[in-house]
């Protein structure tokens, strides 16, 4: 049989050649993987990695009924890189422009294909310059007088999805957003001073915001990958990923119903008095805030909007501005007097005398609105008598007039999270001049925040005990799992539950016929507060022209469910008679608001524990 | 000798042309891997930026109902609807103490029989089996 072609030979030459073809192949392999590795990766490896930030989503903020009253929503930032445009797309430009709701001609200037010279960064604005895409790649540098092509010019900041979907639909090479997160503030006003904003720099800048950052912000992802010659992300190159961890959602104990009551109320007093300003409190018995609103206030979503010489609405006045509290502060030397048992509730004290000795000197005591005769200590508080109050701070004493005022919550910050809180000013008792204890009973010489006087006021209604006020009630993870659960925190003891029990019932007495405040009496409930009327200090004196109006109170008396402070400052040109008392401006906001709380929260009137007897019965009185 | 030496030079061909099989098929399996593992981290990620896309769509939507369920607008709303809604601010339930049947007895026949309250012996004529 003939080999033909097939002899030993030739199959042996070819066998050789392919091996010798397989080792020019490997040759090759190695020369390009090993020799040739570095030249030939150096351009890749600046070309093709790509470092993609994931932006955390910020946390919301919620009240307690679950209601969002700040959240994040995605907005994209439209731009265009007018060197990337295509002429078969000039057609959709039209469109472009009706959609983003930007004249037409508008938008062909800003495809105008442009350049600036290298090194003039910032002569085209703001809106024009480098794409400002994290992961863009520096610019060769050239000479300063290089002309560079400007990559990017700002089409709309504000897109929503929807409608970036629209435009992404367009398919205008050229045309593409940049995403991020904007925060939102659905409720608009609602409780603007306690929730805060996050700024245009995406810094929280105030309240909640600012306080709880470090639970609502997240943690930004990254991933490190490669793309492909157009710029899309080749994910199976994908070397390291560190997941976004969005951030925790804030829980807060303000009710957005009741916010919204005291927000009305708010507007209904700067409609009929023009106040300077003006503020109301609401909590529960264990110091969480329901509500707390300021006038004047502002809008969250447009706080940039705010005027420079209106910025003062931007500040939490509850918690950063301080008044006189004014006869509310005669809960103090009352609840002291009783805590030592230097006077019972049927105690009577003169009240008509003008000068009384004190310390080996005598001391004039403050001026009554109206004359006064022997009054009960329940009297006193009902008829809210300086004198009488001025006896029973000469009674304690200025060493434990002090401490009782300390344990009340005055002349200390109360560790409320936002706002700003301010301490209040209550001079040490080695500073007071002599005068000072006939007047610091009647709430002078003393000032405090709108927030202290309403501590001092749930003092009695939580049963002697000073309560740290709260506004956050849970943190909760992306999952909406509880993680952090914030509880009733007690700062002190001020007085003995008998005592709390013994001034609340003569508190009641003060919106019953004959005390300063029938105006904030609620039918069916009893009701004890306490009024207060401060003068204010302007041009260097006291004026009898300027005051703060207050009321402070808590109801049903006998089981407390609900404290309301009401301060209005600086009423008076529109109050009854031109003198804002805290009877006729302040006292019928907390009946309002009061009455409109019942059904809300559910509050019931109970059975009246209260002695009749610590009710005081005389009439008259007016502050 | 002739015959052994193409004998091995049939075996070294069959063995090369075996290699190069085995080898080719090698490298097209890894090929084919290599692309379904590309298909498969493109696929995820895919679907990953299509449910961030829908979370974000859900946000937005949410966003806009709170908005528009917000207080000042539902108020602005009741107004420029004429819907004449008010708030609900009167005590919506009364808690009562004293008998019910008595008392639902004495608001009916108040209108009737006099301008006060009719007396517990007006109610029990009017309702003799209590």
């Amino acid at each position: 049989m003939s080999k033909g072609f097939a002899s030993s030979g030739r199959m042996a030459f070819l066998g050789g050649l392919l091996l010798l073809c397989y080792a020019a192949l490997g040759v090759r392999l190695v020369w390009l993987h090993v020799v040739d590795r570095e030249a030939l990766l150096k351009p890749l490896a600046k070309v093709r990695p790509m470092l993609i930030p994931e932006a955390a989503r910020r946390g919301d903020i919620l009240d307690a009924r679950g209601a969002r009253l700040a959240t994040s929503r995605s907005e994209i930032l439209l731009g265009v890189d007018p060197h990337s445009l295509l002429p078969r797309d000039e057609r959709k430009w039209a469109e472009l422009a009706a959609l983003i709701e930007l004249p037409e001609a508008e938008l062909r200037e800003r495809f105008r294909p442009r350049f600036r010279r290298a090194g003039a960064r910032g002569e085209e604005g703001e809106d024009a310059g480098e794409a400002p895409v994290p992961f863009a790649l520096p610019a060769a540098r050239g000479g300063e007088d290089e002309q560079r092509p400007i990559t990017w010019v700002k089409l709309r900041e504000d897109v929503s999805e929807s409608l970036y979907e629209r435009v992404r639909r367009l398919d205008i090479r050229g045309v593409y957003g940049l995403r991020h997160y904007r925060r939102v503030y659905p409720s608009n006003e609602l409780a603007a001073h306690v929730i805060g904003y996050v700024n245009r720099e995406h810094q929280a800048a105030a309240g909640i915001e600012a306080y709880a950052d470090f639970y609502l912000r997240g943690q930004q992802g990254w991933r490190v990958g490669e793309r492909d010659g157009r710029n899309r992300e080749l994910p199976q190159f994908a070397s390291r990923e560190v997941p976004r961890r969005d951030g925790y959602s804030v829980v807060l104990s303000i009710d957005s119903t009741v916010q919204d009551i005291v927000e009305q109320e708010l507007t209904q007093l700067a409609a009929r008095f023009e106040p300077r300003k003006a503020s109301i409190v609401v909590s529960d018995l264990d110091g969480f805030v329901l509500a707390l609103a300021n006038y004047p206030s502002f809008n969250l979503n447009e706080f940039n909007r705010v005027p420079k010489s209106e910025e003062a609405r931007m500040k939490n006045a509850a918690v950063a501005d301080i008044y006189d509290p004014g006869s509310v502060f005669k809960i103090v030397p009352a609840a002291g007097a009783l805590e030592e048992r230097l006077v019972t509730p049927l105690t009577v004290l003169d009240c008509t005398v003008d000068r009384l000795a004190h310390r080996g000197r005598m001391l004039s005591l403050p001026a009554e609105d109206h004359k006064m005769g022997n009054l009960t200590i329940a009297e006193i508080l009902s008829h809210s008598s300086n004198r009488g109050a001025a006896q029973l701070g000469m009674k304690l004493g200025e060493e434990r007039l002090e401490r009782y005022a300390r344990a009340f919550g005055f002349g200390s910050k109360l560790g409320f999270p936002v706002g700003g809180e301010v301490a209040g000013i209550l001079h040490p008792h080695q500073r007071w001049y002599p005068i000072d204890i006939t007047r610091i009973p009647m709430g002078h010489s003393v000032s405090s925040t709108v927030l202290q006087m309403h501590q001092a006021m749930s003092v009695i209604a939580a049963g002697g005990v000073l309560l740290r006020p709260q506004v956050i009630r849970e943190i909760r993870d992306a999952a909406n799992e509880t993680v952090y659960r914030y509880g009733r925190t007690e700062i002190g003891r001020a007085v003995s539950p008998r005592t709390a029990a013994q001034v609340a019932a003569m508190l009641i007495g003060v919106t019953r016929k004959g005390g300063t405040a029938l105006e904030a009496s609620i039918e069916g409930f009893d009701v004890a507060g306490k009024t207060g009327t401060s003068q204010k200090f302007v041009d260097g004196r006291w004026s009898k022209k300027h005051h703060i109006a207050s009321f402070s109170g808590f109801f049903p008396a006998a089981r407390p469910k609900v404290v309301i402070t009401v301060i209005v400052d600086d009423a008076d040109h529109k109050a009854p008679g031109g003198v804002a008392y805290g009877r006729t401006v302040a006292a019928p906001s907390f009946k309002r608001i009061g009455e409109r709380l019942i059904p809300i929260l559910d509050i019931r009137a109970g059975a009246a524990a209260v002695p009749a007897l610590l009710v005081a019965r005389h009439e008259g009185g007016t502050r | 000798m002739r015959k052994n030496t193409s004998a091995f030079v049939n075996h070294l061909l069959v063995w090369l042309l075996v290699t190069i099989g085995l080898g080719g098929s090698a490298g097209l399996v890894t090929v084919w891997m290599r692309h379904q593992i590309s298909a498969t981290a493109k696929a995820n990620r895919d679907l990953a930026v299509q449910i961030a896309r829908y979370d974000r769509l859900v946000d937005e939507t949410r966003t806009q109902i709170e908005t528009e369920q917000a207080s000042d607008k539902l108020r602005h709303l009741n107004t420029a609807l004429g819907l004449g809604l008010v708030p609900m601010n009167q005590i919506p339930v009364v808690h009562v103490t004293d008998n019910v049947v008595e008392r639902l007895a004495r608001r009916a026949n108040a209108g009737v029989l006099a301008d006060g309250p009719a007396p517990a012996a007006a109610l029990r004529v009017t309702l003799p089996g209590f």
